[in-house]
């Protein structure tokens, strides 16, 4: 019985520590709520001091810029300072263009004690970053400091960093952080690469240009992002990517959004290869065909739309649906139409009535000579 | 019968001793988990407020599938507020399973569908399909399949194979998400192309002020979440990539989450490939309550019926858990049953003191609403849009009625759930 006792007592401390814990918690973040508000006050009123003082001098204070050192290297107060950076900039963006200029040097030291904290305090140090790029000036620091929380375990570090490094309108910088990152196969999601590429302030088509001279160098991963990017970036490489997709051998994935980007870019010469994929009729070829189906539509000629009306009869079910999305963008003729209603196949009768009617109707091409 | 008692008394203490040991594992396995659940949400805090999340315009192809049955006005009802996502890329399809209302008619005319006749990909074993329905005149497309009534499981088949996107989730008719539930779903797909399922937290809905009961079973949810004592209750809301669904079977019982979340952990484990499941704590989902217990009763049995199938037929890899399981979820009833026959047994009888077990029950029980209340206040910091000045009295009341009547409820709900499942009549 007494140890049924014992248990109770055990129950009643367990309980009283866990109210004790909450309570402290709620204090403590009381706490910690008037205390940033004091902080916010303070950053504010010094940053709008040094701000009317830059008006006059141009340059930084020394006390500033020591300030801002011993009370910056704590994250917490990190964000605070963000915080107050962000709701200046929202009343005028150049003054705080040029008050970020002149703390710079701060941020340089910054970004050498930021190096040594955990994965967290580096993403959010390389976020400010990415938020108030001209933080950070100087060259060494771009090419050392960044490189290295490029190089971070944390995805949302290499991001932010990343962001950074799109900011700045040097290509070289990405080159040469993208190649690290995926000789160390670092994961970079080919949607955001795809996408951040697009954020870059510098020289798209020197960007793009160099990106193709070094594609062989990337991982899959990179590759695929980046020939997604040339999809959207709306220059034109195809001779470069086609040649590169006849003479290299690159995995399923990147040949695939190679086949997209000949979708959206067309390219003549590739519509041999396009054929060619289609008429290869083995099952694990399939994706091919389903993509190549796709992007025959800007190939619109008479073998491309014969192949695409022997595609709906295909096993594939996608495949099927491609084909008849591609016939529907395009100008059938007379006799297209014939041999579509001549499909005994009742899946591919399906499938057309089914997609020609969501495209509104069939799109015909009229046979006359003079070509109108 | 006295005789009987009395020669029997070490019988009697044993299973005394038993069941209050019972009842300590119980709490040390509560005490872990509120802890870790409490560390986890503070690093989901921390995190948030250094932005370490990814933030992007585009993420990817998501499917909503809901699955519907005579619930004509809250189906209109969410659809509606699904097309306010601010989310660039997503679908949403409404499986009726037959209903005998007005449901269809009222999706047409609200939304202005048309019948189409849409080549479906049957991937899935399902019944048939009687008409499909599309508009693309509303900001997403919506997509209406009518089929032969045969319950909710296969209603979800059929939304996943007429499903374009390469994700889904599933809501429920009358549910409601945040504006920007699906950026934090899917978020975690960003980070790793690995991700095969991220789950998100139920919450109770309710358009009036909370009541107590609706309340309680929001505790009830938020606890199960994080301490996965209600495996149910903890799968109610999630992304599921479209290929792993397929390559798993679909769903096959009642057409819960849980059942496909089991599937899925137990394909992953027995796989060469690394496949990756998230969470995302910050993902809502709002559920309408129950209405009363006897609605709770009802819903109890319908999900212990397809947690005791799904046990027995998929089993859980991790012996822990497996173990936790079968005498916490499954036996639990018949355990306690016991455990209080003896205990009132015992008390009527001297061998123990009556003082002594009401103290200790009471503990535990205090215990279990303290864990509660802890997981609620710091789910509370997470969230910013719960309701963090509802009255403390309130809060507690809704505790003591979430631990011991809702859990009275459950227990009741075991023995009457049975084996024999009408799939059609799991609404």
């Amino acid at each position: 019985m007494k140890y049924i006792n014992v248990i109770i007592y055990l129950y009643i401390l367990v309980i009283v520590a866990l109210v004790l814990y909450q309570i402290f918690w709620i204090i403590k973040d009381k706490n910690v709520k008037r205390q940033d508000r004091k902080i916010r006050i303070r950053y504010k009123d010094l940053v709008e001091k040094e701000i009317l003082r830059l008006k006059k001098s141009k340059q930084a204070s020394k006390e500033h810029l020591t300030f801002l050192e011993k009370q910056l290297v704590n994250t917490h107060n990190l964000v605070l300072f963000e915080s107050v950076l962000s709701d200046i900039r929202k009343k005028d963006e150049k003054l705080i263009k040029e008050y970020c200029i002149s703390i710079s040097s701060a941020f340089q030291q910054l970004s050498i004690l930021y190096r040594k904290k955990n994965s967290l305090q580096k993403a959010y140090f390389t976020y400010l970053l990415s938020l108030f790029p001209e933080l950070i000036q100087d060259e060494e620091t771009i090419s050392y400091a960044m490189m290295h929380f490029v190089m971070d375990d944390s995805v949302y570090c290499r991001e932010n960093a990343m962001l950074f490094f799109y900011h700045k309108s040097d290509e070289r910088l990405i080159i040469s952080s993208l190649k690290k990152m995926s000789k160390r196969n670092l994961y970079y999601s080919p949607k955001l690469l795809a996408d951040d590429l697009l954020e870059f302030q510098g020289d798209q088509n020197a960007l793009a240009v160099a990106l193709l001279n070094d594609f062989d160098k990337f991982n899959s991963s990179y590759q695929l992002g980046i020939i997604n990017y040339l999809r959207f970036s709306g220059k034109v490489y195809q001779e470069q990517i086609y040649h590169k997709y006849i003479t290299k051998k690159y995995s399923k994935e990147v040949r695939l959004a190679i086949i997209r980007y000949f979708a959206t870019h067309k390219y003549d010469p590739f519509e041999e290869e396009l054929l060619k994929i289609i008429e290869d009729k083995s099952r694990s070829h399939y994706e091919y065909r389903l993509v190549a189906s796709f992007a025959l539509a800007s190939y619109d000629n008479k073998r491309a739309r014969e192949v695409l009306i022997d595609c709906l009869c295909d096993v594939n079910f996608y495949v099927r649906k491609n084909a008849a999305i591609s016939l529907s963008r395009m100008k059938l003729t007379k006799s297209d139409i014939e041999k579509l209603k001549q499909l005994e196949d009742p899946y591919a009768q399906d499938m057309i009535r089914y997609i020609f009617a969501q495209a509104g109707g069939i799109q015909i091409k009229a046979n006359r000579k003079d070509g109108k | 019968m006295q005789e009987v008692i009395q020669n029997n008394r070490a019988l009697v203490i044993g299973i005394i001793v038993f069941f209050l040991s019972y009842l300590i594992v119980h709490s040390i396995y509560l005490l872990v988990t509120t802890i870790l659940g409490s560390v986890r949400i503070r690093k989901q805090i921390h995190r948030l407020q250094l932005s370490s999340y990814l933030k992007h315009h585009y993420y990817v192809p998501i499917s909503i599938l809901i699955p519907t049955y005579n619930n004509a006005k809250e189906v209109v009802k969410t659809v509606k507020s699904l097309l306010r996502l601010n989310y660039n890329l997503y679908e949403i399809i409404v499986v009726d399973d037959a209903s005998c209302d007005k449901t269809i008619a009222s999706l047409i005319k609200e939304f202005d569908l048309h019948l189409v006749d849409r080549p479906i990909r049957r991937v899935l074993e399902t019944e048939a399909i009687l008409e499909v329905y599309q508009t693309s005149n509303q900001k997403v497309k919506i997509t209406v399949v009518k089929k032969e009534h045969s319950g909710k499981a296969d209603s979800l088949n059929v939304g996943i194979n007429i499903a374009d996107y390469p994700y889904f989730v599933v809501l429920e008719d009358g549910a409601r998400v945040d504006c920007d539930v699906l950026e934090k779903l899917a978020a975690p797909i960003l980070e790793d192309d690995k991700v095969v399922l991220c789950k998100g937290c139920a919450r109770i809905l309710d358009e009036r002020d909370q009541t107590v009961l609706a309340l309680a079973q929001d505790l009830s949810y938020n606890r199960a979440y994080y301490t996965k004592d209600d495996p149910m209750e903890a799968s109610l809301f999630c992304l599921f990539k479209k290929e792993m669904a397929i390559e798993v079977g679909g769903y096959d019982l009642v057409g819960e989450n849980f059942e496909l979340v089991r599937k899925i952990e137990n394909h992953c484990q027995g796989s060469i490939d690394k496949y990756i499941i998230k969470s995302a704590l910050n993902a809502l989902c709002y559920y309408t309550a129950p209405k009363s217990f006897h609605s709770i009763f009802k819903q109890k049995k319908i999900w212990m019926k397809s947690f005791v199938r799904k046990f027995f037929k998929y089993g859980n890899s991790n012996i822990i858990s497996s173990f936790y399981y079968f005498f916490y979820e499954i036996v639990s009833y018949l355990i306690l049953i016991i455990g209080l026959g003896a205990i009132f047994i015992g008390v009527s009888y001297h061998f123990i003191s009556i003082d002594v077990m009401v103290c200790f029950l009471l503990s535990y029980l205090l215990f279990n609403v303290v864990c509660t209340i802890i997981l609620y206040l710091e789910m509370g910091r997470l969230l910013e849009n719960q309701k963090s000045s509802i009255f403390l009295g309130k809060l507690l009341l809704a505790t003591i009625v979430d631990v011991v009547f809702l859990g009275l409820v459950g227990e009741a709900a075991k023995p009457f759930s049975g084996f024999k499942l009408d799939k059609k009549k799991v609404y």
